[in-house]
């Protein structure tokens, strides 16, 4: 073992490993110059509320500044907290305010329990009561997608983020909007645990901390419709109107700390085999149809669900709020019909990991997006991705480089570790990308290199979305009714409780007052939607004659009259044309239809409250 | 200028007056096409505008309308910037009067 040197003598250096394993050193007074520490740490004087920074550690003497008088501090340093430079300057803020009433609030790891606590308190000193609304035109009035910003809204501004640009975030700085990335897990009694924050030690997006959620504040919306406009409106403070949304509210009717929702698309956590919420894994397609996904998340724990309409909702008014528009293609177009993409080999290559196509084919391919690679000779060549012959020689691999190799010609290199061998037979086939693809986005939305490319995933407040298939939502099925042939009806069931998902509805579900619109097999374009109250997460489409660039500017498709359950796919996929965007919504399989398109998001809202049991 | 695409066919013009402003979309190269599901449907390219201009100037001038909406968008002026331009402009009518009245 080669010899170490250490900034630590002695003893020290045990004890310096062992402090900096800790978020947080504490005492009851001030630190002084042996007080062990690494550099960057904090302390705090649990007497006086102060808090200190070691700023250096020579010779078995530690320097600690007084980190709420010394500028250039980072509190959010301190906290290992996941934050934009604009968000720690907003917890700075919060933390004068903290620090004035003496009322120290940091997220607190404990290390008997392997978790923060008191994330409730590190939330409520972030609320400020402010109504943030954006309101539209119903589209009678006029089909117009741009919204207003409203109250407090008015005048904020937000334009996402790429890989190398940092979009303007005026939301950064509020409580109410502020993502905070987080290795988490629901118990059995349904209560959240976070194990890591990013930005300590522990957090980890790879699965060995468990699965990714971004966490953010308990908020209160409101929605309010009339014949002229319809706006929505959300705070941190349950002004009169106001509801907390429901996804807090845990079945037995107690309020929920903060909120969880997955960052990812589901995939397999290599270490247990489940599904996951985690960074660098291919979307799981394989039984994840709306009732293939009852069994696949209930392996992992009564308490998970896949989406449900809860996280559906979450995302959608968080884009309303902060873009005012309807039309979410307009600002991150996801992954859809632009990047439906096959080409053929064109050298036959041994031994090889990658595939020629022209310059004009490779310039339309985009580093970090997931291609198969198959070779269908003596059969038919075929563009479904469901097919065998695009994946026979490599499923699902990311495109790690494209380089041009002359003659007009460029090489396409994928993350395989086997070579393979090449002929004229030989396809390259675009599919979902894979978990993490967004996570070098300078910003809490963004897509990796361009937000209307129609090609890359997006992420809308930390979380990735519409990587080019459609996510299930596990806890609606739609009943297409024709036993009245006078009188079809396509109704919506609707179930707040994982641990009774079923395969047709049940007594646990309840039959929305309301019907979605009927398209007759054909796609339309939503124009109107609607809000039971006594299901405010579910958005109903009850109008489509709308077009891809009006209304909701999304594509809806419903069955001609028939009688069977069908699947609720949101957002849409690869190959479906101008439809896809948040509410975006196929109607047309039956809820144990599987494909490569149909993909689950892991969820922690399934278990919540029930408003008809009230 | 966006490629729209309906279930439902175009109009060149279309008017919604909000009070005091119109939101007006046009559209031309209107096409029906068939999808891989057997359904017609139609595109069409589409600008959009505000405007307080009438349906009926719009419709009878509609290539010049097209054009002006294609405009790049402009930077809303500031304030400063719009006192410069009233003051830049009193002047010169100043300016003017002072050479007619002489």
């Amino acid at each position: 073992m080669a010899t170490y040197t250490s900034i630590h003598t002695g003893a020290n250096i045990d004890k310096a490993v062992t402090n900096a394993n800790r978020l947080l050193l504490s005492g009851s007074g001030d630190p002084t110059t042996s007080t062990v520490g690494t550099v960057g740490q904090i302390y705090k004087n649990t007497t006086s509320g102060a808090l200190f920074r070691c700023t250096a550690a020579v010779g078995g003497v530690y320097t600690w500044i007084n980190a709420t008088t010394a500028a250039g501090i980072s509190i959010v340093d301190a906290a290992g907290l996941y934050a934009a430079n604009e968000t720690e300057a907003a917890l700075a803020e919060a933390m004068t305010k903290i620090n004035t009433n003496n009322q120290y609030k940091l997220p607190q790891y404990d290390h008997a329990r392997q978790e923060y606590v008191n994330l409730d308190k590190f939330w409520d000193v972030l609320r400020n009561g402010k109504k943030y609304t954006t309101e539209f035109n119903q589209f009678s009035v006029s089909p117009n997608p741009t919204g207003t910003k409203k109250d407090d809204n008015a005048g904020l501004v937000m334009v996402p983020s790429t890989n190398t640009v940092a979009g303007q975030d005026d939301y950064s700085k509020i409580g109410l909007f502020m993502p905070v990335e987080v290795n988490a897990y629901v118990d059995s009694n349904d209560d959240y645990h976070v194990t890591a924050i990013k930005g300590d030690a522990l957090f980890k997006r790879d699965g060995t901390m468990g699965d990714v959620y971004i966490m953010n504040m308990v908020g209160y919306r409101k929605y309010e419709t009339n014949a002229t406009t319809w706006r929505i409106s959300y705070s941190d403070t349950m002004h009169p109107g106001y509801e907390i949304l429901d996804e807090a509210i845990k079945p037995d009717g107690t309020v929920r700390p903060y909120l969880l929702h997955a960052k990812y698309i589901a995939g397999i956590n290599p270490l247990d085999g489940k599904l996951s919420s985690i960074s660098g894994v291919n979307p799981t397609y394989s039984n994840m149809s709306h009732n293939g996904q009852i069994s696949q998340f209930l392996s992992k724990g009564a308490q998970y669900s896949g989406k449900t309409s809860h996280d559906d909702f979450w995302v959608q008014m968080i884009f309303w709020i902060k873009y005012a528009t309807t039309h979410s293609q307009s600002i991150m177009a996801g992954a859809q019909s632009t990047y439906y993409l096959q080409y053929n080999n064109l050298v036959a290559e041994i031994s090889i990991k990658r595939v020629v196509v022209t310059n004009a084919q490779a310039a339309s391919l985009l580093v970090g997006s997931c291609v198969s690679i198959g070779d269908y000779n003596g059969s038919a060549k075929s563009t479904d991705r469901n097919s065998s012959l695009n994946t026979n020689i490599a499923n699902r691999v990311k495109i790690i480089s494209i380089e041009d190799i002359g003659g007009g010609n460029s090489a396409v290199n994928v993350d395989v570790a086997v070579a393979f061998n090449t002929t004229l037979t030989t396809t390259i086939t675009t599919y979902p990308w894979q978990s993490g693809s967004c996570d070098s986005v300078l910003g809490v939305d963004g897509s990796p290199t361009n937000n209307l490319s129609g090609k890359e995933p997006f992420i809308i407040n930390g979380i990735e979305m519409m990587v080019g298939g459609y996510e299930v939502l596990q806890n609606l099925i739609i009943y297409n009714n024709n036993t009245n042939t006078e009188d079809y009806k396509i109704q919506i069931y609707a179930c707040y409780d994982c641990k009774n998902y079923a395969t047709s509805p049940t007594a646990n579900y309840d039959l929305l007052g309301q019907t979605l619109v009927k398209t007759n097999g054909a796609w339309m374009y939503i124009s109107a939607i609607s809000v039971d109250p006594d299901h405010p997460t579910v958005m109903l489409a009850t109008e489509a004659v709308a077009s891809s660039t009006t209304g909701f500017a999304d594509g809806i498709y419903t069955q001609a009259p028939t009688t069977g359950y069908r699947e609720w796919l949101s957002l849409g996929v690869l190959s479906n044309g101008a439809a896809p965007g948040l509410r975006c919504l196929n109607a047309n399989n039956t809820l144990s239809n599987p494909g490569w398109d149909i993909l689950g998001r892991l969820s922690a809202t399934g278990r919540t409250i029930r408003r008809t049991n009230i | 200028m966006t490629r729209s695409q309906s279930h439902k066919s175009y109009n060149a013009v279309d008017y919604f007056w909000l009070g005091t402003i119109a939101d007006v979309f046009l559209h031309k190269n209107i096409s029906a096409e068939t999808g891989e599901d057997g359904n017609q449907y139609y595109t069409a390219d589409e600008v959009y505008l505000q405007t307080i201009l009438t349906k009926e100037y719009i419709e009878s001038h509609f290539d010049e309308v097209w054009d002006a909406a294609e405009l790049p968008k402009q930077s809303p002026m500031s304030i400063e910037e719009r006192v410069a331009n009233v003051e830049a402009q009193q002047t010169e009518i100043i300016n003017i009067l002072s050479e007619v009245l002489v």
